[in-house]
């Protein structure tokens, strides 16, 4: 057996179940979002359920409301988890413990994060019990709506919560492989805490946190369980729609379903590819 | 290493102040990052827990031994989570070893494409994918049956698989396998005494993240086999949206164990910052 | 043009047994080069870092020309670092590198661009400006690091182990270059390093340290001809000891007495240090004259443009190095006659531990 062949061997059953599953389901979701389906004797590919959606008066309010919360999501996490790296690369007392409790929440599944946020940030939750004990508020009413609430703040506060330590150890790893030497060597050259911060920390630690950035982006705009357990019923996020319209008992509207879906995973994609070229082009770095 | 130059006794003072809120925002950090669990672990031992009250007015076992009940839906769900998962896991194991090796120790054409293929289903929503393949398994009577949901975890479980494989086989050295063939072991052999104890750690963690993604699924399950797999993770959302909190509670503590068992074994096996970055999943 | 003056400077990190540097006392002229050299742990680079203001000392003062300057932060010190990774910003390019204490200090960029094309012609750089560092090689992105540490004048320049990264042929080339630059600038400097030969090639003076204590501070020379103890001479290759009790100039050894007019102690317990190079043999014909002693090569190595020997004489061993022509002469076994010519021996007090 020749060397090509062996290695081909070796990946076969993993493309086996890639291209069987995941690109066949992918493909079988386009056809079916192009009302094509020779199987059911659609033979005739057409846009229809994409114009389908486009017309829903629910769509463009639900797509402002995903990329709101993908982005906003993202860009906190982001920050929260390099002030984070940066308040923990240092030797203190209890590092062992924050280091622990900081990779706690990395393998726990989002559907917990999201009970536990209801459960502290319901009108009824433990936030307002003390808000009522310090004299804040009298009624749960009197608490403000942070959970299935418009502004998605619950959604936001729970991918916070999970992605914070996710691209925090990202972030720490860097900033411990890097050392303290090249803010030293622009100490010594005169550079203030805040120019050292700017000009070598942000700099040397941007290529790795928008790379786990990008990740979680694609993720929080894709993702359903959270915005489904923590939205709004209107707007919903588009997955949250794109299950509505699936499960609907009128058929009809399984190929918007599909159609919305296929547009879900464009949109992440082209996040991606959209960073992966603008990163190429301008960090470049080795 | 850099510390301040010996400060005036103005600059010590604003020295004071940063160590000052430095411990205050690690101390805020800490308890962001736990409180979540804390409700639910009160509320699955409360009884009786109305509005203004800090602590349950009566505690009581009834959640957990709800859980515990053999004619309540907890032991059968977690017997088909397992049912699914542990497949899930070995399949995965399976195809992660070759298949990690090829990508972590060969150059070939074609690569690139394939890595991009292995990657994809960590950009591409799962949803998407199991809306599609439905019409597939409906078709091949694969809809509402085990082997249809073990089909679909075993895509981003596998891919992960892979991944962590694909890492670990670029940081090993395949010469002491040429050394043992030279001294007369064969394939096997080989493979069992030389490989194996080699890639061991990583093939443990890879095998732990096939786990829980298996574990964790919800929407890919529900519409593939909703109407005949209730899996853990189903009843779990469940109970999110039900009225009954403490049963929440109790569920989501039972449904976080495979997670905290993984995080004492990726300890053991990783240390620090690396562990954490590889628990780092979808 | 700055003088360094440190005394008493201690530094002890939290939970370390010992100070990694203690109660040092050094004066370092302005303009000249100086080595702080010692083996790894010595506290060599933490001096270095206390010097930049990188760390902070437990006691002791710092002082450039007589002012101290403990209370003057690093970016401000005018003590420039440069490591032994030439850590040039990544994504900067070589002239944002070189200007970026000009950038920190908010001067224009016309006054940065110019400096900069000066800092590069100084280095022997011209015109890469525009590259990126990883678009040079290793003794390039050096000397990148050298032209961004002096583009401020630096009132001290501070080396750690400059060109342990580089390969034999460009350590030459950059050695060359860092004495020149130096000279130009009559900047003070002080590097860092393990290599006894580099700091001999490089400095106008070596501080020779161990265990964060000084042990020996003198021109390079005088670590040959004479160092301070039986450790220094140890360091800088000396290993031929023979004990013995010293008086007018001569020294009583188990081997015999030997004419050492060059000593450190007059009379009483001493050590005769002898370098290899130093002790002459020849073959062994009349009975040992004065300063010669009879012995027996155990081993000998040919090295090319040079021979070493290990010679037995009674209970003690001696190294000793010759030309290459000795090799095909005097084999292992071989009786051979070694004189200590009496200007060459130096008499050492006898070591305390």
């Amino acid at each position: 057996m020749s060397e090509r062949w062996k290695i081909w061997a070796m990946l076969a059953p993993a493309l086996l179940v890639l291209i069987a599953v995941f690109v066949g389901g992918l493909a079988l979701g386009v056809g079916r979002s192009l009302n094509y389906m020779p199987i059911i004797g659609l033979t005739a590919p057409n846009l229809d359920a994409y114009r389908q959606i486009l017309r829903m008066p629910e769509f463009l309010p639900s797509l402002a409301t995903n990329l709101y919360i993908a982005v906003v999501s993202t860009a906190v996490s982001m920050v929260l988890a390099i002030a984070s790296a940066l308040l923990m690369r240092r030797a203190f007392r209890g590092k062992r413990l924050m280091t622990f409790l900081f990779s706690f929440n990395l393998p726990i599944p989002h559907v917990v994060g999201a009970i536990g946020i209801l459960f502290l940030f319901a009108q009824s939750g433990a936030i307002a019990r003390l808000a009522y004990g310090v004299g804040l508020i009298s009624r749960p009413m009197e608490f403000p709506v942070l959970v299935n609430d418009p502004h998605a703040i619950g959604i936001i506060l729970e991918y916070v919560w999970k992605e914070v330590p996710f691209i925090g150890v990202v972030v720490l790893a860097v900033l411990q492989s890097l050392g303290d030497d090249y803010e030293a060597v622009a100490q010594t050259l005169g550079a203030t805490p805040w120019q050292r911060f700017a000009t070598v920390v942000l700099p040397l630690i941007m290529p790795a946190t928008l790379s786990v950035s990008v990740l979680v982006l694609a993720f929080t705009f894709g993702e359903f369980l959270v915005p489904y357990l923590l939205g709004q019923t209107y707007p919903a996020t588009l997955p949250v729609l794109a299950v509505r319209l699936f499960t609907d008992p009128d058929l009809n509207q399984r190929p918007p379903a599909m159609a919305l879906s296929i547009l879900i995973a464009l949109i992440s994609a082209v996040m991606v590819v959209l960073y992966m070229a603008l990163s190429r082009r301008v960090v470049r770095s080795d | 290493m850099t510390e301040p130059a010996p400060p005036d006794p103005m600059e010590r003072r604003s020295q004071r102040l940063t160590t000052l809120l430095r411990g205050l925002s690690l101390i805020l950090l800490a308890i962001w990052l736990v409180a979540p669990f804390i409700p639910l672990l009160i509320w699955s031992f409360s009884f009786h827990w109305t509005f203004p009250h800090l602590l349950p007015e009566g505690w009581s076992l009834r959640s957990w031994q709800d859980v515990a009940n053999p004619s309540s839906q907890v032991l059968p769900a977690i017997r088909d989570s397992l049912l699914i998962a542990l497949p899930v896991t070995v399949l995965s194991a399976l195809i992660a070893i070759p298949a990690g090796r090829a990508l972590g120790q060969h150059r070939f054409p074609g690569k690139r494409l394939v890595e991009f293929l292995i990657l994809a289903p960590n950009i591409v929503p799962g949803l998407t994918v199991a809306l599609g393949i439905q019409i597939a398994f409906l078709r091949y009577g694969l809809a509402n049956t085990f082997t249809g949901v073990i089909l679909v975890h075993l895509v981003p479980s596998m891919s992960y698989a892979v991944l962590v494989m694909a890492g670990v086989f670029a940081n090993y050295d395949p010469q002491a396998e040429e050394v043992s063939r030279s001294l007369g072991a064969n394939r096997w052999q080989t493979f069992r005494h030389v490989t194996l104890p080699a890639i061991f750690p990583g093939l443990m963690v890879a095998s732990l993240f096939a786990f829980l993604i298996s574990w964790d699924q919800y929407i890919a399950t529900i519409l593939i086999a909703g109407g005949t797999v209730k899996t853990l993770s189903i009843l779990v959302v469940a109970a999110a949206g039900g009225g009954d909190r403490a049963l929440a509670g109790a569920l989501s503590l039972v449904f976080i164990a495979p997670a905290v068992v993984f995080l004492i074994i990726a300890s053991k096996y990783l240390t620090g910052v690396s562990a954490a970055r590889r628990l780092g999943r979808r | 043009m700055t003088a360094v003056t440190l005394s008493g400077l201690t530094k002890s990190y939290p939970g370390a047994t010992r100070p990694a540097v203690d109660r040092l006392d050094l004066a370092l002229t302005s303009g000249k080069i100086h080595a702080l050299l010692g083996p790894s742990g010595c506290g060599k680079t933490s001096t270095l870092k206390l010097i930049a203001g990188l760390l902070r000392p437990t006691s002791g003062d710092i002082r450039f020309d007589g002012t101290s300057v403990l209370a003057v932060p690093a970016e401000r010190r005018g003590a420039v670092l440069m490591f032994q990774n030439h850590l040039l910003f990544p994504y900067m390019s070589v002239g944002e590198n070189v200007g970026y204490a000009l950038k920190v200090r908010h001067e224009s960029r016309a006054v940065i661009a110019s400096r900069v094309d000066e800092m590069l012609e100084l280095v022997k750089l011209p015109g890469l400006a525009n590259r990126r560092p990883r678009e040079l090689s290793g003794g390039q992105q050096q000397r990148v690091a050298l032209a961004r540490a002096l583009i401020v004048r630096p009132r001290v320049l501070l080396l750690d182990e400059p060109l342990s990264n580089l390969d034999a042929d460009l350590r030459d080339d950059m050695r060359a270059l860092i004495r020149a630059v130096q000279a130009q600038l009559a900047v003070t400097t002080v590097f860092v390093t393990h290599d006894q030969q580099e700091a001999v090639v490089m400095a106008d003076t070596i501080a020779l340290m161990s265990g964060g204590v000084l042990l020996q501070t003198a021109a390079p020379d005088v670590f040959y001809d004479s160092p301070a103890s039986v450790e220094v001479a140890r360091f800088f290759g000396n290993t031929n000891l023979l004990p013995g009790t010293c008086a007018d100039g001569r020294i009583a050894t188990p081997l015999g007495t030997f004419r050492a007019p060059r000593s450190t102690v007059t009379t009483g317990p001493a050590v005769l240090t002898i370098r290899p190079e130093s002790i002459k043999f020849s073959a062994t014909g009349q009975p040992p004259g004065a300063n010669e002693l009879g012995g027996q090569v155990l081993s000998h190595i040919y090295a090319g443009t040079h021979a070493r020997y290990r010679i037995a004489a009674g209970d003690f061993h001696f190294d000793v190095i010759t030309d290459a022509e000795a090799a095909r002469i005097y084999r292992d076994g071989d009786p051979v006659r070694l004189r200590f010519p009496p200007e060459k021996i130096w008499l050492l007090p006898p070591h305390s531990g």
